[in-house]
């Protein structure tokens, strides 16, 4: 880098070089014009270059991620015969397979909405406590209990739903009380994958909580029920709430522990297009994972407007702190 | 207002004794700071008056109140933290009034009161925002203001000025202690700066390795330390192995290298029985030609190492023994006169030098 090139940095970033070359053409530098613009200009470039790089980076990676997404609506909105494939971009658009969904698939997809919600929220419920027992208690088996707390994450959902499955049968043979295909061992089930989401973002904001701040409330009055319940609680909510979005999107998608304790009347969404794609293509899958992904979309328009999808991710971080 | 009284309180931790046996009196409306090195036990000290532990053995009062067992919301404190520890999710106002609400006052009254103390420290206007958007001066007063807002019987502060710039800590210095004078509020302060301690105390609590080594003003700890650790802490020192002394009609008489060396005696004073070790402060001592005859002063004879130009004074070192140099600050003009090599003699009066067990 010769001087120039710092002069022409401090000067004012992308403007043209000729410019700068002029307004600095007076300061008695060793060098020639020609020498100054040529320093100039590599600059100028590798400004650029830097500069476009970054947003094609950006541009491929929304690309590559939604992508598959564009095809699936695309395609959603093909006319014509009922066996067509999948044609991008749509031939002869219609929304004619919009009016083609099964009525199954609404029932699945109220199904799959329930589920979710009741294991995030019991996830919340079981969860929070269980990470606070894990962050702050001294438990002798506090490390096993620990690994207790994330095992579903370890085990495949394949061998969960299978050891469900077993488990279920067990169960009925003995009490003559068969969870499998039916609403409850559907939600022991998505409870159970659900609960590590909960408690590994709650555990992560607890580790980094400031324990001071309850100690100043404590110092100012409040029992320990209130210090929780106006500061501990407070503070950790973006956790909690990240836990519990994690926890509803793993319960919402889950196909290989589902299948296995579904039944008829209580098929999950996902489970429901799997067998159909299994069977053989019907494209009204295409128009109603198109309204799935809609409501996904308004879903998170919502929470972005109500909580801020910046504090759920940025989780631990205080929000409104240091 | 209370007074805060320790008796034979000892903290545990295992087989280790964070804070030895501690009988302290703090009066009402005093404002004492403990002073040590980290790991001296005056966070402990202070955790012992919150409540945020209790003692292994003994009673802490609050008042005539004995709150040892007593959980820290009912013991009508206030305590400011080194990083403030602001509510993040709450306004100004809402930080501030928080111990108000707790104590179930209305929501007028908690917003008159959130303005005195707002007034009080210097900081109106800011209720509705959050601590996150102060500087760390504006934090501090925050954190003041909230931990007064309940007027608690003691104010307790650990370290709060720690993690501002140096100009801001010594102009909070005075703020605080203003604040304080004005409450009149028993405040329990927690430093490891010597400086923080003198420009604020009434009384200065030197602590070491879990034990009180003194207590007094900050006059007394500097000019009168009972301990060599205090002594050494405390401002700078030069401290001189020498003989054991003996006491002849009010002062005592002990020796360095053959010279006879008086030190005067405050009354109560006891002598050193072990070793003794002799302290004296770097302006208390003056530099004369090598030939000066002693004339009631105290003198030994040495070699000038090196004399150092540090704006207001000189520091002179002065070998007088093996292995062994001493400190004296001496006045700029006489910088021409001090070199390297020199022999010189170094005087100093009989009452300004102590001596300390080594």
């Amino acid at each position: 880098m010769s001087t120039i090139d710092t002069e022409t940095r401090t000067s004012g970033g992308i403007a043209p070089v000729v410019e700068t070359g002029t307004a600095t053409g007076i300061a008695p530098v060793p060098e020639t014009r020609a020498q100054r613009t040529r320093g100039a200009v590599r600059w100028q470039t590798r400004q650029a270059i830097n500069f476009w790089l970054k947003w094609i980076m950006v541009i491929l990676a929304y690309v590559f991620l939604h992508a598959p997404l564009i095809v699936v609506i695309g395609a959603s909105f093909n006319g014509g015969g009922e066996y067509a494939a999948i044609e991008f971009p749509p031939v002869s658009p219609s929304i004619e397979w919009y009016f083609e969904i099964p009525v199954g698939q609404f029932e699945s997809l109220g199904l799959s909405f329930a589920l979710a919600a009741l294991a995030s929220l019991s996830a919340v419920v079981i969860g929070v406590p269980a990470a606070l027992g894990l962050v702050r208690s001294n438990l002798p088996g506090k490390a096993l209990i620990g690994i207790v707390f994330r095992s579903p994450l370890q085990i495949p959902a394949v061998v969960s739903g299978i050891a469900f499955l077993q488990m279920f049968y067990l169960i009925g043979d003995t009490t003559g009380f068969y969870a499998q295909g039916g609403f409850i061992g559907l939600a022991i089930g998505h409870i159970f994958i659900a609960i590590p989401y909960v408690v590994g973002t709650v555990v992560a904001v607890l580790q980094r909580f400031d324990h001071r701040l309850e100690e100043a409330a404590l110092s100012l009055g409040a029992s320990p029920w209130r210090t929780f319940r106006r500061v501990t609680l407070p503070v950790i909510m973006p956790g909690v709430y990240a836990g519990a979005l994690y926890a509803f999107m793993v319960s919402f998608g889950d196909v290989p522990l589902s299948i296995f304790l579904t039944a008829p009347g209580y098929v999950t969404y996902p489970v429901e297009l799997f067998s159909a794609l299994e069977n053989d293509f019907d494209p009204s899958i295409l128009a109603s994972g198109t309204l799935v992904i809609l409501f996904c979309l308004v879903v998170m328009i919502v929470v972005q407007r109500v909580v801020g999808l910046d504090a759920l991710l940025k989780i631990g971080g205080t929000g409104k702190g240091r | 207002m209370s007074k805060v009284t320790f008796r034979k309180a000892v903290k545990r931790y295992g087989t280790f004794t964070a804070l030895q046996p501690l009988d302290l009196n703090i009066r009402e409306g005093e404002f004492l700071t403990l002073l040590g090195p980290s790991g001296c036990g005056k966070t402990t000290t202070l955790r012992l008056v919150a409540g945020f532990i209790q003692p292994s053995e003994g009673d802490v009062y609050i008042g005539d109140e004995n709150v040892t067992g007593i959980p820290p919301q009912k013991r009508g404190i206030g305590m400011v933290f080194q990083d403030y520890a602001l509510f993040p999710h709450m306004t100004i106002e809402e930080n501030i009034g928080f111990a108000l609400k707790e104590r179930g006052d209305s929501a007028g009254a908690i917003r008159t009161r959130v303005w005195d103390l707002l007034e009080l420290v210097e900081l109106q206007g800011v209720q509705e925002r959050y601590p996150s958007e102060l500087s760390g001066g504006q934090q501090q007063r925050v954190a003041v203001a909230r931990a007064v807002a309940h007027t608690p019987r003691v104010l307790l502060m650990d370290e709060p000025l720690g993690a501002l710039d140096l100009k801001l800590r010594e102009s909070m210095q005075i703020e605080l202690r203003n604040i304080q004078k004005n409450l009149g509020i028993t405040t329990i302060y927690v430093t490891h700066d010597q400086i923080e301690a003198m420009n604020m105390s009434d009384r200065i609590a030197v602590m070491n390795q879990g034990v009180m080594e003194q207590i007094g003003s900050a006059e007394e700890v500097y000019d009168k330390p009972t301990t060599k650790f205090v002594a050494d802490f405390i401002g700078q020192i030069n401290l001189i192995p020498v003989d054991l002394p003996e006491q002849t009609n009010g002062h005592a008489v002990t020796g360095y290298m053959g010279s006879e060396i008086k030190v005067g005696l405050a009354p109560g004073r006891i002598l050193p029985t072990k070793r003794a070790v002799l302290g004296i402060r770097p302006e208390q001592l003056d530099i004369v030609p090598a030939d000066t005859m002693p004339n009631g002063v105290n003198q030994l004879s040495g070699r000038i190492v090196v004399a150092r130009f540090v704006g207001n004074v000189i520091k002179v070192e002065v070998e007088i023994g093996p292995e062994q140099t001493i400190v004296i600050d001496s006045h700029p003009s006489l910088m021409p006169q001090l070199s390297g090599g020199d022999e010189v003699a170094v005087t100093w009066k009989p009452e300004a030098g102590f001596l300390l067990e080594d």
